[in-house]
């Protein structure tokens, strides 16, 4: 057969779907670079998505959706009569989260997904095989966090809505990102845009968006204050507005609360779909057009009404037009049935139902009435996602440098510059000058209100309570701590995160004597990646008689479960000290009285330089060890305390060894009302906090006075937390 | 100045009427002359340019790469969408199927097929070439590259390190 030449293949080529014409890169050398030129890329673009009909995909149920390693989309094939149904797979569960649904019409291919387990942001080519990336600060967006230490007001926003552009003259695609209040006027939205590809984060739009605006996740921003729209020019990223479309309460006489307002993109203009929306089911739809004329004025454009479209049988708070099919428009309701009205046929003409999910197999199942169901448009495109900012910084030696100089910052400037990405980045302590402990004060067991040491006091009243509450010195960037018998918590002080641990319900609680020092206790699993909270309680102690129980629970910080079966406990009893972590073990004291054997720790500390790093609360007092029986580990003295001229300030039954400031070789001691630097040179002690007043009445309204304590931890630069996973509202 | 160019358009209106009627003379590379309306030859971009250039109506255009059975049906398919109208819904679905008949005859021949597809392409008809390319498209859209290589006659030229890196994306993606 006579072969045809090449540019007449390269056309042929362009209307291969995106899948098949990216396999031909493997044909030969040339064609390999042939199709990966932006111009084919562009090509195929044009070419592959002339035929009719509209590209759909579908996911199944919320059922499988909400399972990670099962959810997919499919293609959807539309046919009239029940010729149509989810054809081929086009992605599946590929994102590492579950429920995805697109926020945006696809974008030279590109379709940004939200996924709602956890609420993370994907950019996602559906068509070649649905690679995604991931964009950083999505899952719990830094602006959107609310973190008390910082003091009321901003930055904390409410709302967050994302859109997706693409500025053709530098080629590039932008994320964009408003953050809004949510409906008070005069109240500050902020934007950011996220270039894809580029070696940068989040950063500040250049335009500043107009105040009081509301966003909502549909790709375009409504303004709140004149009820207008906020336009933003991807290319100069400036702020514009135009004109409010018309009330349907003035059209209708319906009451504000019940009109449904939906806005979108059709048939090249901004579209905005209005219906009344009651229990009973909703009134017509009516469909108006931003028409402009003359030119590409805005201020020309005009609101349009194209169609009115009759109440449909099936009630949804979420109906949108996807897109122009011929004479028609391609409509969807929240339960991802799509169907088709005559755009011509103003208010006449029945809706035609083109895809009902529980029709066909794949599909079938429960569906929620969603805002965002997983059914959208996409495009058969070679456009690659964009690498993940690793990806880049790891390619440019400019970059890396760029880098290693994150890694020098406090880990509090690092995430305020929003380089986060979503993952937990690793403590930069190999790299690290040596530098004083940061300690801050864990002002709070239930909501942890970190404060720093200088501001303590400012912020809120210490803590007077009747019940005391410890926390932990940090491992591999977390905190955890107990208060009294009624919780436990997990902490990064630096980025106030602050989880309570659930209890566990089969959990033998006998009630106030539970509480001591060592209750709960944090490791890292190198392995896994992940923290490790053990839990132990007596379940007898009986100093007299020597007797005791102990029961030992386990728990993986980030995956969130507790091991279902209990653990064996240490095989001996444990004091009242905080334990302490190292080199993959954690390290309790044994406690002496119901001990028959001998005062020495459970596992010996393997060096002396690890035994700063424990938390020596009985050790102090001892000022020397014994060594271990039947163990090699021998223990020899690093530092020697001297506490006798600082009593009753620092006695040694109350002191807590904090740790080492590498800097200075001086020792941080804490007896929860003082701080205070040792110097074992001199054997000076200068105190840098002191509770301001020693005793105070308790708040509880009992009338009792209590100590005045308080709870400082050593922080480690970490940016370490694990975003919860934000309970399902819709 | 409005009225100027207003008086332009309708000049060449008429001379669009005028020009309809006309009859142009197309010669296959076999000589063999085929004579069909200015409006059917018009869909050949190539021509019409030929045409406005003011060239050899008369002397008609003799088409060397081009025989008289490729020629033939490419008449038929300028026939068609030269001479019909595709204003109202009826009229677009009435070309949209003689497009679907027509394609689907020339799919049975595929050495046919590429000859009307390099025709279309020298002749520059918009319609015709996306419709054959599409089709070709859809015949080889489930290949795999080696089938395709050999469909086209194309060199195998990869190095060992080229392999490795298709290898890569391919379990990227």
């Amino acid at each position: 057969m006579e072969s045809l030449p090449e540019d007449v293949l390269l056309e042929i080529f362009s209307r291969l779907p995106a899948r098949s014409a990216a396999r031909l890169r493997a044909m030969s050398r040339s064609w390999r670079a042939e199709l990966s030129l932006p111009s084919f890329v562009d090509l195929h673009l044009r070419r592959a998505n002339t035929t009719a009909p509209p590209k759909l995909f579908c996911g199944p149920c919320d059922d499988k959706l909400m399972l990670a390693d099962q959810w997919c989309l499919y293609d959807l094939q539309l046919g009239g009569g029940g010729g149509g149904g989810p054809g081929r797979e086009l992605v599946r569960g590929e994102f590492g989260d579950v429920l995805p649904a697109p926020l945006t019409k696809p974008l030279r291919g590109l379709v940004l997904f939200m996924c709602y387990g956890r609420n993370g942001v994907y950019v996602c080519n559906p068509s070649t095989g649905g690679e995604a990336l991931a964009l950083p600060d999505t899952e719990l967006p830094s602006k959107a966090t609310f973190r008390p230490s910082l003091g009321p007001g901003p930055p904390y926003y409410r709302n967050v809505a994302y859109g997706l552009g693409y500025c053709s003259a530098a080629k590039e695609f932008k994320v964009v990102r408003m953050f809004s209040e949510g409906h008070y006027e005069e109240t500050a939205t902020r934007c950011e845009v996220f270039v894809l590809d580029s070696p940068a984060c989040w950063r500040p739009a250049a335009g500043k968006p107009p105040p009081a605006c509301i966003v909502e996740n549909t790709g375009v921003f409504l303004d709140g204050d004149g009820g207008g729209v906020v336009s933003f020019n991807v290319a100069d990223e400036s702020f514009g507005s135009l004109p409010p479309p018309p009330t349907l309460a003035a059209v209708d006489g319906v009451a504000d609360w019940r009109i449904r307002e939906r806005m979108t993109e059709l048939d090249g203009c901004l579209c905005v779909c209005q219906y009344a929306c009651g229990s009973d089911g909703h009134g017509p739809c009516h469909l108006w057009l931003l028409r402009r004329h003359g030119g590409g004025d805005e201020t020309a454009a005009r609101w349009e009404k194209l169609c009115c479209i009759d109440p449909i049988p099936w009630p949804s708070r979420s109906i949108v037009p996807l897109c122009m099919y011929g004479e028609k428009i391609l409509m969807r309701t929240g339960r991802s049935v799509v169907f088709a009205v005559d755009a011509a046929a103003c208010g006449g003409g029945a809706p035609e139902i083109l895809f009902r999910p529980d029709e066909h197999e794949a599909t079938a199942g429960e569906f929620e009435d969603t805002q965002l169901p997983a059914l959208g448009l996409y495009e058969e495109s070679l456009v690659p996602v964009g690498r993940t900012v690793e990806e880049i910084v790891f390619s440019s030696p400019a970059t890396r440098a760029w880098s290693d100089v994150l890694k020098w910052l406090p880990a509090r400037t690092v995430s305020e510059l929003s380089v986060v990405r979503g993952a937990p980045w690793s403590p930069p302590t190999a790299s690290s000058a040596p530098r004083s402990p940061r300690i801050r004060f864990v002002m709070d067991p239930v909501g942890g209100v970190p404060a720093d040491i200088d501001r303590a006091d400012e912020i809120h009243e210490l803590d007077i309570s009747p019940k005391p509450f410890v926390c932990s010195q940090p491992c591999h960037g977390l905190n955890v701590g107990s208060f009294s018998d009624i919780l436990d918590f997990v902490c990064n002080p630096m980025m106030d995160y602050h989880e309570e641990l659930p209890l566990i319900e089969s959990y033998d609680d006998d009630g106030d004597d539970d509480m001591f020092y060592g209750r709960i206790a944090l490791g890292y699993d190198e392995e896994v990646g992940d923290h490790v909270v053990v839990r132990l309680a007596y379940t007898e102690n009986n100093p007299e008689t020597r007797s005791y129980g102990l029961q030992c629970r386990m728990r993986y910080v980030k995956r969130r479960e507790w091991f279902t079966q209990p653990i064996p406990p240490p095989p001996r009893p444990v004091a009242s000290a905080t334990p302490a972590y190292a080199n993959g073990k954690i390290y309790w004291f044994v406690d002496p009285l119901l001990d028959a054997a001998s005062a020495t720790a459970m596992t010996p500390p393997m060096s002396a330089c690890e035994l700063v790093a424990l938390d020596c609360r009985n050790a102090v007092a001892r000022h020397h060890y014994d060594v271990g029986a039947g163990t090699d580990a021998v223990w020899s003295m690093a530092y020697r305390i001297e506490l006798a001229g600082y009593s009753p300030e620092y006695t040694s039954e109350k002191t807590t060894v904090m740790g080492v400031d590498p800097t200075s070789g001086r020792i941080l001691l804490s007896t929860e009302q003082s701080l205070g630097y040792y110097d074992p040179k001199t054997g000076e002690l200068e105190t840098i906090y002191r509770v301001r007043r020693m005793y105070q009445e308790a708040n509880d309204g009992s009338g009792a006075w209590y100590d005045g304590m308080f709870c400082a931890v050593v922080c480690e630069e970490s940016l370490f937390w694990y975003p919860k996973p934000k309970v399902l509202s819709e | 100045m409005a009225t100027g160019s207003g008086a332009a358009a309708a000049a060449a209106d008429a001379e669009e009427k005028e020009s309809g009627s006309r009859m142009i003379t197309l010669t296959s590379n076999e000589g063999k002359a085929f004579v069909v309306t200015e409006a059917s030859a018009r869909q050949s971009a190539t021509i019409r340019s030929m045409v406005d250039d003011g060239g050899c109506v008369d002397k008609g255009f003799p088409l060397p790469n081009v025989d008289s059975k490729t020629l033939a049906r490419v008449i038929q398919y300028c026939d068609e969408h030269g001479n019909k109208e595709a204003h109202t819904v009826d009229e677009r679905a009435a070309l949209a199927k003689f497009d679907k008949d027509f394609i689907a005859e020339l799919d049975a021949d595929k050495a046919f097929l590429y000859d009307v597809t390099m025709a279309a392409n020298y002749l520059h008809i918009q319609g015709l070439f996306a419709l054959t390319t599409q089709c070709i498209a859809d015949t080889i859209k489930g290949k795999t590259p080696e089938e395709i290589r050999t469909a086209f006659g194309i060199e195998y030229d990869l190095t060992a390190q080229d392999e490795e890196e298709i290898k890569e994306e391919d379990t990227h993606a």
